[in-house]
C-alpha cells in the first residue's frame, strides 16, 4: 500500500498569542484522495491547510509528508522547501494575496521560475495553463483589472503551472458566481480523475458533495469530530448541526422531491 | 429575533434638502474624488499602453535606453535648436503612438516648466547673474540704503538670464515629455522588467512591482472605507472628529496592509519563493527596435559632436 501523502501524528499547534488551536490531532491523507475539510468559521480549517502546505509548523507531535518528517528546520533548506512546494500547491482563499505582480503572465510564471525551470519550459507551461483555463486573453492584464472570478482563475492557474501532486484549496468557491463555481467543480473533478490528491476547505456543501469522497469535520473547539465518507457526513444532519455548520432548516436543492420546514421567501 | 425598535415599520424621517452651497461632507467627497482620479489615471495609462501604436510596439528596453539618451542630450545641449528638435521628435512620436497629443502637451508644458520658469526668476535678474539689460524693473540716480542694506542703482532682467531660464524650462519640459511618452506606452510590468538592462537587481524590481500592485489594492480599500464612512456621515463633523476619522482610517488601513503582507509572503513561499527573486526574460529584439536605437544613437552622437565642433 502507498505511503500516506500526509500524516499528522498527535500534533499540537497554536499561534504565539492565544490558546493552542489543535491538541493531539491525528489524521492521514492517501495519494489520490479527494478530501474536504468542513467546520464552522474559526474552527481552524485554514490553519490546518497551511500546516499541510508547510507554511506553518506544528509545536509538538509529528507531521510527515510523502514519508518524510516536515519541520521548520527541514524547510529552512531552500532546496528542500522548493522541492516540497513543487509537490504541494496551495490556492489561497483571497486571490488578492496570490496575485502580487502587475501582469497575469508574470504571475503564472512566478512559481515555475522560482523552481528554476528553463525559460522555454516556463513559457510552455504558462501558455498551456492559460489556454486550459480559458484565460489566455487576460495574459497582459493587470490583476486589478480582473473580476473576482477571473482573479480566482489566475490564482488557480498560478498554482497549476507548478503541476503539483497535491492541490490544497482554501474556500475555493467563496465569492464566485454559480457559473464560475461550476467551472471550478469541473476542473477539480478532472484533476481528481488524473490522480491528483485534492484537499479543500469549504462551507459550500454542494461543492463538497460534487468533489470530495472523504470528509474531515472540525468542531468549533478545533477537535476532529468526523473522518469518513463524504456522503454519510453530508446526510448526517445531527452532526452538521452539532458543529454549527447548518441549522434545522438546512436542506439540499438537488434532484427529486424534498420538503421544507419553512417557506422560501 | 429583531429588537422591538426594529420590528416596527421604520418611521420615515422628513427629508430636508441641505441649504444650497453648503456641502456637509465636502472633505470626504474631495478625498474620494482624488483617490478615484488616481485609479482612473492608471486605467487610462494602461489603455494607452495597449493601443496599437508605434512606441507601444517597441521593445521596452530600447525605449528605456533611448529615453535616457535623449534626456541626457536635452541636459547637455547648449543650442535651443536641439531642444526644439527634441520637442518635435516627442510630438511626432506621441502622434504616431496614437496618444492624445494636445491634451498631453497641455498637461506637460502647462505646469512643471512654468513652475521652473517662476523658480528661475531670481536668476534672470542682474543682481544674481550680471548680463545685458532686457527689461528694466527699477532704477535710481543715487544709491539707496534700506534697513542697512545698500540697494543697487538698477535692477533689470538680463538677456542671458532669460535665455538660461528658457533653457531650463525647455529641458524640464523635454525630459517630462520623454518620461510621459515612456510610461504611457509601456505597461508597468514591462517597464519594470526593462530595468534589468540597467542591471537593477531582480529583488529590487520585484519590490517596486509589488508596491505598484498593492498601492492600487490599498487605494481601492481606502476608497471603499471612505465611501462607507461617507454614507454614514449625515451631520456636520467638527475638525476634531475629522482628524480622528482620518487617523482611525490610516490605522485601520495599516493593520490591513500588515495582515495582507503576511499572507502575500506565505503565498510566495507556497510557490517556491526562498528569498531570491527570479524573473522571466521573455523579451526579444526586433529589427524595428534596433533601427530606432540606431537612429537615436546617430541623433545624439551628431548633436554632441556638433556641440563640440560649433561651440
Amino acid at each position: 500500500m502507498d505511503k500516506p501523502v500526509f500524516e499528522l501524528n498527535r500534533v499540537s499547534f497554536g499561534y504565539q498569542t492565544g490558546e493552542p488551536l489543535f491538541r493531539d490531532l491525528s489524521l492521514k491523507v492517501r495519494r489520490g484522495e479527494k478530501v474536504a475539510l468542513l467546520g464552522a468559521n474559526g474552527s481552524g480549517k485554514s490553519t490546518l491547510l497551511k500546516i499541510l502546505c508547510g507554511l506553518l509548523f506544528v509545536k509538538s507531535g509529528e507531521f510527515k509528508a510523502f514519508g518524510q518528517s516536515i519541520t521548520e528546520g527541514v524547510l529552512e533548506n531552500d532546496e528542500q522547501a522548493k522541492a516540497y512546494h513543487r509537490r504541494v500547491g496551495f490556492v489561497f482563499q483571497n486571490p488578492e494575496v496570490q496575485l502580487f505582480t502587475t501582469r497575469v503572465w508574470d504571475e503564472i510564471a512566478f512559481g515555475p521560475l522560482q523552481l528554476g525551470l528553463g525559460m522555454k519550459e516556463v513559457e510552455t507551461r504558462v501558455n498551456d495553463v492559460l489556454q486550459m483555463l480559458g484565460i489566455d486573453h487576460l495574459q497582459d492584464r493587470s490583476p486589478y483589472r480582473l473580476s473576482g472570478g477571473e482573479k480566482k482563475r489566475v490564482a488557480v492557474a498560478s498554482v497549476l503551472a507548478l503541476n503539483p501532486e497535491v492541490l490544497i484549496l482554501d474556500e475555493p468557491a467563496s465569492g464566485l458566481d454559480p457559473k464560475t463555481q461550476r467551472w471550478l467543480v469541473g476542473l477539480l473533478q478532472e484533476l481528481g480523475r488524473r490522480g491528483r490528491t485534492i484537499l479543500l476547505a469549504s462551507h459550500n456543501l454542494d461543492l463538497v458533495h460534487a468533489i470530495a469522497d472523504r470528509v474531515l469535520i472540525l468542531s468549533e473547539d478545533h477537535q476532529l469530530v468526523y473522518d469518513g465518507p463524504a456522503t454519510e457526513a453530508l446526510e448526517d444532519r445531527e452532526l452538521l448541526m452539532a458543529v454549527n455548520l447548518v441549522d434545522e432548516f438546512y436542506h439540499s436543492h438537488g434532484e427529486g422531491i424534498h420538503s421544507h420546514r419553512y417557506t422560501h421567501g | 429575533m429583531l429588537p422591538e425598535w426594529m420590528a416596527d415599520k421604520p418611521v420615515t424621517a422628513e427629508y430636508r434638502a441641505p441649504k444650497p452651497g453648503i456641502n456637509r461632507s465636502r472633505y470626504l467627497s474631495k478625498t474620494l474624488h482624488q483617490m478615484k482620479r488616481t485609479v482612473l489615471d492608471q486605467l487610462v495609462t494602461e489603455e494607452y499602453a495597449g493601443r496599437p501604436g508605434w512606441w507601444q510596439g517597441l521593445d521596452p528596453r530600447i525605449k528605456l535606453v533611448s529615453t535616457l539618451l535623449l534626456i541626457v542630450l536635452a541636459g547637455l545641449t547648449r543650442h535651443f535648436e536641439v531642444i526644439l528638435g527634441l520637442w518635435a521628435v516627442t510630438v511626432v512620436t506621441m502622434w504616431l503612438s496614437r496618444l492624445p497629443v494636445l491634451s498631453l502637451q497641455r498637461r506637460i508644458w502647462g505646469l512643471v516648466p512654468l513652475l521652473t520658469l517662476l523658480l528661475a526668476i531670481p536668476a534672470m535678474l542682474n543682481v544674481v547673474v550680471p548680463g545685458d539689460p532686457l527689461l528694466n524693473l527699477y532704477s535710481v540716480h543715487h544709491p539707496v540704503t534700506w534697513w542697512g542694506l545698500k540697494m543697487p542703482e538698477e535692477i533689470y532682467i538680463t538677456r542671458q538670464g532669460v535665455k538660461a531660464a528658457l533653457f531650463l524650462a525647455g529641458r524640464v519640459g523635454i525630459s517630462l515629455s520623454l518620461g510621459v511618452l515612456l510610461i504611457t506606452t509601456t505597461p508597468v510590468a514591462m517597464l519594470l522588467k526593462s530595468l534589468q538592462v540597467l542591471r537593477v537587481p531582480s529583488l529590487f524590481v520585484m519590490i517596486i512591482e509589488m508596491c505598484c500592485r498593492y498601492l492600487f489594492l490599498l487605494l481601492n480599500t481606502s476608497i471603499e472605507m471612505f465611501e462607507a464612512r461617507r454614507l454614514r456621515t449625515v451631520g456636520n463633523l467638527s475638525l476634531r472628529r475629522r482628524r480622528l476619522l482620518v487617523g482611525s482610517s490610516v490605522g485601520a488601513l495599516f493593520i490591513k496592509s500588515v495582515a495582507l503582507a503576511d499572507e502575500v509572503y506565505l503565498a510566495m513561499q507556497a510557490r517556491g519563493y526562498t528569498g531570491q527573486a527570479v524573473s522571466a526574460r521573455a523579451m526579444y529584439l526586433k529589427n524595428g527596435d534596433l533601427a530606432w536605437l540606431a537612429g537615436v544613437l546617430v541623433l545624439v552622437g551628431a548633436a554632441i559632436t556638433g556641440e563640440f565642433l560649433l561651440g
